[in-house]
């Protein structure tokens, strides 16, 4: 009975925090066996969250950092997905698009999103912009190639029993090849958020007056190890909601999986 | 003569005293390219003068303070040069002491403005409102601006403040992607000089003393007290030296500074000297002499500058001046006749 309960995966997620929290109390805290000029104490931390959550710090509360963040993400991420997945189909629908679309995609996909940063500032100024075009750059690329490959993995028999029995073209796309290409979309989506959490920190160390990124840039010039670790958190803890967020609107969109 | 006499004898019994004991110690010190504070090191070492008291130095640079004072957790360092934000940053969190003025740098740090608009802003300081600066924050730069907005009456939430580094400034600047800048020398001059841009109000200006620290590590400090007075005795010989042959110091600062990748007029390479003070050993003692119970004048910088990190949220509270600024290596300098000698050569 206990086992069974154990095996919950909530309580097993508890239980590795509580062991990761102790742990950390224990090399930091009570034997100090980690330095805190390397990594803070949990009550280091807890100030500096105490800090920018109520006073501020780089010039903004947490809050307002977090929805800062938040937007530049869900900017950056809808214009990938409203781009990519359906570029993505096309590719994976016809052959003659893909024809014409793959080789100027092949010379984009390897370029590292950082590296579009000094264009970025050039084009669009040192505002928000520049940071959703990095963004998106950072999104674009697994969803176009997840959304492709989802409809290159959808079986030959479907689009053969689709044409067979006469559907139009239109009815074809919305019945057969977007819900079969769907669990892969989802899987480039997951990838694609997780791609913009990660360049925003580095598109946000550039010119930005808030987000998280700012902050933990902010707190890399203070040597502020304390606010490294609540910037950390909150980039975590944000991406996490967000892709719970996006977990949930998988299951609704595929109802038949569950 | 006697003068030319005991000057040679002193060099002599330094370079007898090194070798008989052979005492060729390796001190490593760090400093950041192409900047004025840091031209001692380069002369010192092209000149063989850390060798005259038994030292080998062994450099090690960093594009800005922050990474340099980080880097002394792991022991990368024993002693340099840093600007005074970075300075008292590394007192609080790596226990650095602060042991001697490189240069007074209020002068070369300033807000700089592009062409097309520094003589509007100029005229009307308050039409700075609402702008926005790119600045590299928590730097010896931000302080500058601040003090500038401060003096015209501005405050921090009047304008809005991107951060980045120098080269991203120079970068911003040029293509137009802004008007205001925080820069210091000598990317003052390269702004002035590449994009026509103006020095709108520098840190002097504004009444904001701007120090440069040099630095030591207190561990090392307490372990080789020697080293650290000796370190001091060829930074303070070299800046005598650069101060007593400017055009041949000129000559070797345009070196220094192509070496960091900074290429510059021979104007703003005299304009560094003419604008940034330098302290031989009686200035520093002079100002880092503390009366009875009171605060020096170094300590008196280093306090506002710590208010002003305070502020920013960098600490909670700002370090006590007294506890990490100490003239002891300068009076070992100074107590030593030998040392004082070299550190007082303009040869």
């Amino acid at each position: 009975m206990i086992v069974q309960r154990w095996r919950r995966p909530a309580w097993a997620g508890v239980f590795t925090f509580a062991v990761v929290f102790v742990a950390w109390y224990v090399l930091t805290t009570l034997t100090q066996t980690i330095s805190p000029g390397r990594f803070p104490p949990p009550g280091e931390a807890w100030d500096a969250l105490k800090q920018i959550a109520v006073t501020g710090y780089a010039d903004a509360r947490l809050s307002e950092h977090v929805l800062h963040s938040v937007k530049l993400v869900l900017l950056g991420f809808t214009a990938a997905t409203v781009i990519g997945v359906p570029l993505g189909l096309a590719m994976g629908a016809s052959r003659a698009f893909e024809a014409f679309v793959n080789p100027a995609f092949l010379l984009i996909r390897p370029i590292p999103p950082l590296a579009w940063i000094p264009l970025a500032i050039v084009w669009l100024g040192l505002g928000d912009a520049a940071k959703v075009l990095i963004i998106w750059f950072a999104a674009f690329v697994p969803a176009v190639i997840n959304s492709y490959g989802g409809v290159r993995a959808i079986e030959p028999h479907l689009i053969e029993a689709a044409r067979m029995l006469g559907v139009s073209r239109r009815m074809a796309v919305r019945e057969v090849l977007i819900p079969g290409a769907l669990p892969m979309i989802f899987t480039g989506l997951r990838l694609s958020l997780q791609a913009c959490w990660t360049t925003l920190v580095a598109g946000e160390l550039i010119g930005a007056i808030a987000g998280l990124g700012h902050v933990l840039y902010q707190a890399s010039l203070d040597i502020f190890p304390a606010m490294i670790v609540v910037g950390m958190a909150a980039v975590a803890v944000t991406g996490a909601l967000m892709t719970m967020l996006l977990g949930w609107l998988e299951r609704r969109s595929m109802p038949w999986r569950t | 003569m006697k003068r030319h006499f005991v000057a040679i004898a002193a060099g002599i019994a330094l370079t007898l005293t090194a070798q008989t004991s052979g005492a060729q110690t390796p001190i490593k010190i760090s400093y950041q390219p192409a900047v004025y504070w840091a031209l001692p090191f380069y002369v010192a070492a092209e000149k063989g003068w850390f060798g005259e008291v038994g030292l080998v130095p062994e450099f090690s640079t960093f594009p800005a303070g922050v990474p340099q004072i980080a880097a002394s957790a792991a022991k990368s360092w024993d002693v340099g040069g840093v600007g005074s934000v970075p300075a008292t940053l590394g007192a609080v969190r790596y226990n650095l002491l602060t042991i001697g003025i490189t240069n007074d740098e209020s002068y070369g740090n300033a807000l700089v403005a592009t062409a097309k608009t520094a003589d509007a802003f100029m005229k009307n300081p308050a039409s700075i409102k609402g702008q926005t600066i790119v600045l590299t924050a928590n730097s010896t730069g931000d302080y500058a601006v601040q003090s500038c907005l401060a003096k015209w009456g501005l405050k921090k939430s009047d304008v809005t403040i991107k951060s980045m580094g120098q080269a991203e400034i120079i970068s911003a600047m040029s293509s137009g992607n802004a008007d205001l800048g925080g820069l210091w020398a000598p990317n003052t001059y390269t702004m002035e000089e590449k994009a026509g841009a103006k020095q709108i109000c520098s840190g002097q200006d504004a009444g904001a003393a701007v120090p440069g620290a040099l630095i030591v590590r207190a561990d090392y400090a307490k372990e080789q007290p020697q080293n650290v007075a000796k370190f001091l005795a060829v930074y303070l010989r070299a800046w005598k030296w650069l101060n007593a042959h400017q055009a041949e110091g000129i000559a070797m600062m345009k070196k220094f500074y192509e070496q960091g990748g900074v290429s510059i007029s021979d104007a703003s390479l005299k304009k560094e000297f003419d604008t940034r003070p330098t302290y031989d050993l009686a200035g520093q003692l002079k100002i880092m002499q503390r009366p009875a119970g009171g605060a020096s004048e170094v300590d008196g910088w280093f306090t506002k500058i710590g208010g002003f990190m305070q502020a920013n949220g960098t600490f909670p509270e700002a370090p006590t001046a007294s506890k990490f600024i100490t003239d002891e290596y300068l009076r070992m300098v100074d107590a030593d006749p030998t040392l004082k000698e070299f550190a007082n050569r303009t040869n």
